[in-house]
């Protein structure tokens, strides 16, 4: 950061929250330009149309099937009440599954967010080239987890001799493995190494952006009073100040983790403690075409991710090391 | 105010209509009504089949077919979803082929009922080509090809090991893969999941019980011959005679002829190739029996041609089945034999193919007739998941098998009850 824009920082924070608002009240009220409400409407029309048809409608025929016995069907009659989450509650696959996702979760958000910080901090320090390497970590972010499977399947982590990960195995005198995809805890390997890679480069980014925003002065006063490098001024400092964005990353990969489907899908189909929530609703839904059950199912993995966001904001703040109050006391101020 | 979410609320509602029709018409093909000659516009629809070739000749058919104009569509990807959308939909699908006939949509009326076209000559076909079409006493498909699966092995290594003929018993064959088991190649390819997906289903039929008793009531499977048999698969899988993590699954014959493994689970549709690479070093069993009261077993699948009930067409489309599957007999021999090989399950048909009355296919053929097992219709694929999760359990994450077995078996006979309450 160049001294200038140190300085700014300096007087914004020495303004803090006394400093004059903008005003929220309204501008003076103008004419509308005529036809600029036609305007509005036929450019929000293609948005408004995309989320009515498959957004608004589709919700609302989740809920109302939900309800009903829709087996083979999306157009029931029979009402069967809270069967069909009654039913869902007690399958012991559905429980299975959320087990799966509760290992998933415990093995890539804390992997994830590791990484991604490692990187962040990395490139944050690059004296040149910075550019260039967020692009290169960001670019996998961009790369079909359908086709990233494949790779993985086939390629790093296939069964035979050839495969990248038996060819490294095998320079340390070690057989090959040909059960990657097939043995626990061998394809929790194969599963978190791809979405790890795939991945990393977004929340490296937003912990970029969030180093970013620490004042370097703090950094300068801790040097002045001896603190210039190593673990300390990175727990002193550095993760204090990033507080809201590892706030915000844990969510969003819990959310992630939550929602996922296609290297499961495409890994490890036929193993059944490796079949996460949304892969067991595919299957109720599209093999045995339960879809009363399938979108009880679904209703219930929403309102599982609604509470969890809320108490996660509840407890982690996305705000909350802006300021230094607890949170209460701060609503009451 | 008011007068603005009026408008709002009109533009909002138009909106909204627009959006629909136009989600609507996206999702209608070329199927439904006539031409100005009066042909029936018709759609049929095919899941992608390996070999080259099958989609010309399909398309060639429907081209060469006068009494009605038939839209080819040629379906990659997860066919049975696509069909199962487009009967939903109840529209854009008229004639479709299916391996997975669902009892519940057969009873809500999706599928047009064939017994008029299939009656007639269903005593002219195999008894086993019925099973998957039957519901309630109804015939809802033409049975088109049926693929056996079994087990296919090198003479050459069977031989260098010091074994004279092919397994008949499910211990002997136990044994025969550990003796095949070498430094160069593993003694058994039965699928990269070390066989848990066949195991369970073929296993149940070659200890003698089936899946499901005859009249489906019952969930059968669950034996201790059985629970013996998915044990001794654990050891194979743990000792090191199975070929797992192979590029391709047990469908595709390459790592069999790349001689990575003496045996293979198979079906006759890649014979031709397998007979190609290796020409006469291939043999056939089928799956041994397991335990005191088994039997050998040969699994059957089975592709079958249907009509969609909400075809504008039923009739044209229904004659389409029956000239193609039923009447044009040289069409069904070409259609089994010049690709991949599949037995027609017409019987004078399947005998009149000389390819399938020579040398390794006519042992499949024969193989097929005596041991032939199908569970049918009301095996669906929920149950046969069940039940591979059980096994898979316990061969490859150390689960007890008859614990396990018997937990899926409650577990079916709960989808069965469901099944069967209409």
């Amino acid at each position: 950061m160049t001294s200038r824009s140190t300085e700014a920082v300096a007087q914004a924070q020495s303004l803090g929250r006394r400093a004059p608002r903008t005003s929220p009240s309204p501008a003076p009220r103008k004419r509308p330009v005529k036809g600029a409400r036609f305007a509005f409407w036929w450019m929000v029309l293609p948005f408004v149309a995309g989320i009515t048809v498959f957004g608004l409608i589709a919700i609302v025929w989740s809920v109302y099937l939900s309800f009903f016995d829709a087996r083979s069907t999306l157009t029931p009659t029979v009402f069967v009440g809270l069967a069909n989450y009654v039913r869902l509650i007690s399958d012991p696959s559905f429980l299975q599954s959320m087990a799966t996702f509760a290992v998933f979760a415990i093995l890539i958000v804390p992997t994830t967010l590791a990484f991604a910080l490692a990187l962040a901090m990395l490139v944050n320090n690059l004296p040149f080239a910075q550019a260039f390497f967020r692009s290169v970590f960001f670019l996998p972010t961009a790369f079909s987890y359908v086709i990233a499977s494949v790779i993985w399947k086939l390629g790093l982590f296939s069964g035979q001799g050839s495969g990248v990960a038996n060819s490294m195995l095998g320079l340390f005198g070690i057989d090959p493995i040909s059960t990657w995809v097939t043995q626990s805890p061998l394809y929790w390997i194969v599963i978190v190494s791809m979405r790890l890679w795939l991945q990393v480069g977004f929340y490296m980014l937003l912990f970029l952006a969030g180093l970013q925003r620490i004042p370097a002065m703090l950094y300068e006063a801790a040097a002045l009073d001896g603190l210039s490098r190593g673990p300390r001024r990175f727990w002193s400092i550095t993760w204090p100040q990033l507080r809201p964005t590892v706030a915000a990353v844990i969510l969003l990969l819990t959310i992630a983790a939550f929602q996922a489907f296609d290297e499961f899908y495409n890994l490890v189909p036929t193993i059944p403690a490796a079949r996460p929530p949304l892969l067991y609703l595919y299957n109720v839904s599209f093999a045995q075409l339960d879809y009363g059950k399938g979108a009880a199912g679904a209703l219930i993995l929403t309102a599982i991710m609604v509470i969890v966001a809320l108490l996660q904001n509840r407890f982690l703040g996305f705000n909350a090391a802006d300021d230094a109050k607890p949170r209460r006391q701060r609503k009451k101020a | 105010m008011g007068k603005i979410w009026t408008r709002g609320r009109k533009v909002l509602v138009a909106t909204a209509a627009v959006g629909a029709l136009v989600a609507l018409a996206g999702c209608s093909g070329s199927s439904g009504g006539t031409d100005s000659s009066g042909k029936a516009n018709l759609t049929q629809f095919y899941h992608q089949y390996g070999e080259d070739g099958v989609k010309d000749a399909v398309t060639k058919w429907a081209a060469d077919y006068k009494d009605a104009n038939i839209d080819v569509q040629w379906v990659t990807g997860d066919y049975n979803k696509k069909v199962t959308a487009l009967l939903l939909a109840g529209k854009g699908i008229d004639i479709f082929e299916n391996n997975q006939i669902d009892v519940q949509s057969a009873r809500q009326g999706k599928y047009a009922d064939l017994t008029d076209i299939v009656k007639p000559i269903a005593d002219k076909m195999s008894p086993i080509s019925l099973k998957p079409v039957t519901i309630d006493g109804k015939y809802y498909g033409v049975p088109m090809i049926t693929d056996p699966q079994l087990f296919l092995y090198r003479k050459s290594m069977f031989t260098a090991a010091g074994i004279t003929t092919p397994p008949t018993t499910w211990d002997e064959f136990v044994a025969d893969v550990k003796k095949l088991t070498t430094s160069e190649h593993k003694g058994l390819f039965f699928g990269n999941d070390g066989g848990a997906g066949l195991l369970g289903y073929n296993g149940a039929a070659a200890a003698g019980t089936g899946v499901l008793n005859d009249d489906n009531t019952k969930v059968t499977f669950n034996s201790p011959a059985l629970a013996s048999a998915v044990n001794d698969l654990k050891g194979l899988y743990s000792g090191g005679n199975l070929l797992t993590g192979a590029a391709t699954d047990w469908w595709d014959p390459t790592s069999f002829i790349a001689g990575d493994a003496a045996i293979t689970w198979q079906g006759l549709w890649a014979v031709p190739a397998i007979e190609k690479a290796l020409g006469d070093d291939v043999g056939a069993f089928a799956f041994p029996a397991i335990g005191s009261s088994g039997t050998q077993e040969v699994g059957v699948s089975q592709w079958n041609m249907q009509v969609a009930a909400s075809s504008s067409n039923v009739a044209a489309a229904t004659a389409v089945v029956k000239a193609q599957w039923i009447d044009d007999t040289a069409w069904q021999q070409k259609f089994a034999v010049d690709f991949g090989f599949h037995i027609p399950p017409l019987t004078a048909t399947a005998d009149a193919t000389t390819k399938l009355q020579t040398g390794l296919p006519k042992d499949i053929v024969g193989l097929t007739t005596k041991y032939g097992y199908s569970a049918g219709p009301f095996w669906t694929p929920a149950m046969g998941t069940a039940l591979t999760d059980a096994v898979t359990n316990a061969v490859t994450n150390g689960a007890d098998a008859t614990s396990e077995l018997s937990k899926a078996s409650s577990t079916v006979q709960g989808l069965l009850d469901e099944l069967n309450q209409k």
